[in-house]
């Protein structure tokens, strides 16, 4: 597959500036996190590369049916049922229905049920097994494993464990780094408004760093 | 696995399977785990177990059965002689603390002889 490449995307709030030239090459196969405070931008930005928002500067390689995005919530009407979402997704992507009935299967989350009779931590369940059967060239997910109880949290880690032996790249925001940092190719740091260095893991830890010494260094 | 977060993972999963192959818990022709599943065992990203296998076939301690496969070598002359080898770097890199601590070798043998003693007492 090709580099996904992201160029000095700007956003600004009214007069405030949130995003500020953010640029980043993300190599094939690779598990990305990025990391940054609350509030600097790191959802504005997610928002931005999985098709929600339209309204930036800048260039991104990928987008549209090549980009699925897990939000932190479920951009669908609370009174839509399971089975319209699952129709909605084979409609706009390339999605693999049939994985997403068998992966719903293993919830208490019936095809038939509305939204709003799921409870918080169903509707993330949902939301992380609609956007991973689907074929897009890059997954992001925002914050993945809130609300979640330990076994999903596991069956999602799994399953990224299964993704990342393709060629897909894979970009997380969170701040759950000890459960990521084992999975984690590269991590950035997005701060006022900037990404920082893409910077491999491994390396780090190579010169006796951790992802969380290199996450502290990069806000001081 | 527990890993230390301030070493490489790739030089911690190899020194595992290492001390594995060593103590015959993987023993000669064994078969090894899949990349996934050591992958979701270790809870790492499976390029971590792909660079780990390449490294442990560098050193011949294991081979790829194209079909079937990682496998541990069946030489078990070679294991031995890697293992001693393996032992003698662990030593030498223990006897530079003792000494750096101003041990000399009777009192690291007899510290030793202790704490296996009384290792073995509490079996």
């Amino acid at each position: 597959m090709r580099e996904y490449a992201i160029g000095n995307i700007e956003k600004a709030y009214g007069k405030k500036g949130v995003l500020r030239g953010v640029s980043l090459r993300v190599p094939a196969g690779s598990f990305v996190g990025v990391l940054g405070l609350n509030g600097t931008g790191k959802t504005t930005l997610f928002n931005i590369l999985g098709n929600m928002d339209r309204n930036f500067t800048g260039e991104v390689s990928l987008r549209g049916k090549e980009v699925a995005y897990m939000r932190t919530k479920l951009p669908f009407p609370e009174w839509r049922k399971v089975k319209d979402l699952l129709s909605f997704y084979e409609r706009f992507y390339t999605f693999d229905r049939k994985k997403a009935e068998r992966m719903l299967e293993n919830t208490s989350i019936r095809p038939t049920a509305r939204l709003r009779a799921l409870s918080a931590g169903m509707q993330r369940q949902l939301n992380f097994i609609c956007n991973f059967c689907v074929d897009a060239q890059v997954l992001l997910l925002d914050e993945p494993l809130t609300n979640l109880d330990l076994v999903f949290r596991g069956f999602i880690v799994e399953s990224l464990i299964e993704r990342a032996m393709e060629d897909r790249i894979i970009l997380v925001a969170t701040h759950e780094i000890k459960e990521f940092e084992n999975l984690f190719t590269h991590v950035t740091v997005l701060r006022d408004g900037r990404l920082g260095p893409l910077t491999e893991t491994e390396a780090l830890r190579a010169q006796g760093k951790s992802v969380e010494d290199f996450y502290g260094e990069s806000l001081l | 696995m527990d890993f230390k977060s301030n070493e490489t993972i790739y030089s911690q999963i190899t020194e595992y399977l290492k001390k594995q192959i060593f103590s015959g818990s993987f023993a000669c022709g064994t078969r090894l785990p899949a990349i996934r599943d050591l992958a979701v065992q270790c809870r790492v990203n499976p390029n971590t177990i792909v660079r780990v296998y390449a490294a442990l076939s560098e050193e011949k301690l294991i081979y790829t059965d194209s079909t079937n496969g990682k496998f541990v070598t069946a030489d078990a002359a070679y294991i031995l002689q890697k293992k001693r080898e393996f032992l003698r770097e662990k030593s030498a890199a223990f006897a530079k603390e003792m000494r750096e601590a101003g041990l000399d070798g009777g009192e690291v043998t007899e510290m030793l002889r202790k704490v296996f003693g009384s290792e073995e007492e509490r079996r």
